[in-house]
C-alpha cells in the first residue's frame, strides 16, 4: 500500500492534467473522477490535492477560475494551458519509454 | 452552510501562512471541497456527524494540509532570499564605509527600507518584506530615542530654570511624540506576530545592536552632535562584518521550510553576534556586561514567541476572531 502511495505521489501531476485535458473540472470533481476511472485504485488524501493543484497553477500548467457548478453554487474550476499541454505531452513519452523498459525486465521473455 | 466544518476550517486557516486574499480563497476552496464530500456522504446514508468525520479525515490533518498549501504558495528562489538580505548589505555598506556619520545617507537608506517594506505590504507581505520592515521600524525607534534624549535635556533646563535648546512648544511636541513612536512600533509588531511570530523576530533582528549603538551615541553627546572621536573606525568595520553575517538569517528564513532550523539558527547565530558588536561599541565592555546584553537581546527576539500566545496565533481572542472570519467566508461560499 505504501508503495502505491509513493508512485501515486510521483504521478499526482501528469494524473491531473491527463484529466484536465478532457474538460476543465474542479477539485472535488477531480478526486471523483480519479476514483471511478482507476475503479477506486487511486484514494488521496484528498487535502493534498490542492497543493498540487495550486503548485502546477503557480507554474502556468493549469488556470484556476471560480464559475458556478451545475448545482448552482461557485466552485473553483481548474483548465490545463497550453504549457500543461506541452508539459503532459512529454511526460506521456517519458512513462511510455519508462514503462516498457520496466515492462521489457519484469515480464520474462517468452511468456 | 455545514456548521460542522468551520472548526476544521478555523484550525487549517490558523496554521496557513498566506496572503489574506490568497488565504479566503483557499479557505473557500476547501470548503466547497468537503461540503460536496459530506452532501455524498449524507446522500448515501451517512448522519451529518459521521459524514463530517469522514470527510474530514479522507481531507487530512488541517496543520499537515495548511503547511502543504503554505509551502506551495512561499516563494523560495534565491531572488527573493537575496531581496530579503539586501538591506543588509544596505547596513554593511553604512557601516564599513563609515557613511552611519553621514545623516543624509542614513536616510537614503531608511527610506529605501520605507519604500521596500510598502512594496512588499502591497504585494501581499513577501517573506523578504521583514528585513526591510525591520529596518523601516528604525525610524521611530531611533527618532523616540532622539526625543527621549531632548525631553531629558531639555526638560531638566526647564525645571532648573536654565535656558534651553529646544522651544517649550517643540519639548511638548516630542513628549506627545515619544508614547505615539512606540505605539506605531507596538502595533505593527502585533500585525507581524498575528501572521508569523518568528517574521517578527527576523524583523527585530537588528535593533538590539542598533538600540545599542544609539544609546552610546547618545551618551557622548547626543544622536545628531555626539563626540566623533569615541568611535573607533575600526569597530565600524567589526560591526559592519556582524550584519554581515546576521544577512544569512533572511537567506535562511526565505530558503527553508522548517521552523525549528530557523529558531535554532536565531538562537545560535545571534548571541555571539550581539557580543561581538557590543564590545565595538563606545561603553562598557566587561564580559558580564556584554553576556548580559546578549542574554537580552535573545530575550527581546524570542519576545514574539512569548506574545504569540497572548496576541498572535497562540491567543484566544484571535481563535475567536478567526472563527467569526472563517463562518463570514463560508456564509459568502
Amino acid at each position: 500500500m505504501d508503495n502505491d502511495r509513493e508512485l501515486l505521489k510521483g504521478s499526482t501531476d501528469s494524473l491531473l492534467l491527463a484529466l484536465l485535458t478532457e474538460q476543465a473540472m474542479y477539485g472535488y470533481q477531480l478526486v471523483k473522477e480519479l476514483e471511478r476511472r482507476s475503479q477506486g485504485y487511486f484514494q488521496f488524501r484528498e487535502g493534498t490535492l490542492y497543493p498540487a493543484l495550486h503548485r502546477l497553477e503557480k507554474d502556468g500548467l493549469i488556470a484556476g477560475k471560480w464559475q458556478p457548478s451545475p448545482v448552482g453554487k461557485d466552485r473553483r474550476y481548474y483548465s490545463i494551458t497550453d504549457a500543461g499541454h506541452a508539459a503532459l505531452q512529454a511526460r506521456l513519452t517519458q512513462w511510455r519509454g519508462f514503462s516498457k523498459a520496466v515492462s521489457q525486465v519484469l515480464v520474462p521473455s517468452g511468456i | 452552510m455545514v456548521p460542522e466544518l468551520v472548526r476544521y476550517l478555523e484550525d487549517l486557516s490558523l496554521h496557513l501562512r498566506l496572503n489574506p486574499l490568497r488565504e479566503r480563497q483557499v479557505i473557500r476552496e476547501m470548503y466547497t471541497h468537503l461540503e460536496d464530500r459530506v452532501r455524498d456522504l449524507e446522500e448515501a446514508g451517512r448522519s451529518r456527524d459521521l459524514a463530517v468525520a469522514e470527510a474530514t479525515s479522507k481531507f487530512g490533518t488541517p496543520v499537515a494540509v495548511a503547511q502543504e498549501l503554505s509551502h506551495v504558495h512561499s516563494d523560495r528562489s534565491w531572488g527573493n532570499a537575496l531581496l530579503a538580505a539586501a538591506p543588509y548589505a544596505g547596513i554593511f555598506l553604512l557601516f564599513a564605509l563609515h557613511a552611519w556619520q553621514s545623516l543624509p545617507w542614513v536616510c537614503v537608506f531608511l527610506s529605501v527600507s520605507v519604500v521596500m517594506t510598502l512594496i512588499g505590504w502591497w504585494r501581499g507581505k513577501p517573506q523578504w518584506m521583514y528585513p526591510w520592515a525591520g529596518f523601516a521600524l528604525l525610524i521611530p525607534m531611533v527618532t523616540g530615542i532622539i526625543a527621549i534624549g531632548a525631553v531629558w535635556k531639555d526638560g531638566n533646563a526647564y525645571l532648573n530654570g536654565d535656558p534651553a535648546k529646544v522651544p517649550g512648544w517643540a519639548l511638548l511636541g516630542l513628549l506627545i511624540y515619544i508614547p505615539f513612536s512606540l505605539w506605531m512600533l507596538i502595533s505593527v509588531m502585533i500585525k507581524v506576530i498575528r501572521f508569523d511570530w518568528l517574521m517578527a523576530s527576523l524583523m527585530l533582528l537588528p535593533f538590539p545592536i542598533l538600540t545599542r549603538w544609539m544609546l552610546s551615541l547618545q551618551f557622548e553627546g547626543s544622536a545628531l552632535a555626539y563626540n566623533r572621536t569615541a568611535f573607533n573606525p575600526e569597530a565600524d568595520l567589526v560591526v559592519a562584518l556582524v550584519f554581515l553575517v546576521l544577512a544569512a538569517l533572511p537567506v535562511l528564513f526565505v530558503r527553508i521550510q522548517q521552523r525549528p532550523v530557523k529558531i535554532g539558527a536565531l538562537i545560535l547565530v545571534t548571541p555571539p553576534s550581539f557580543i561581538v558588536a557590543a564590545y565595538n561599541t563606545p561603553g562598557k565592555s566587561e564580559f558580564w556586561a556584554l553576556a548580559l546584553f546578549a542574554l537580552l537581546a535573545l530575550v527581546v527576539l524570542m519576545l514574539p514567541a512569548l506574545l504569540d500566545r497572548r496576541v498572535g496565533r497562540g491567543s484566544s481572542g484571535y481563535r475567536s476572531n478567526r472563527a467569526r472570519w472563517a463562518e463570514q467566508i463560508l456564509s459568502d461560499a
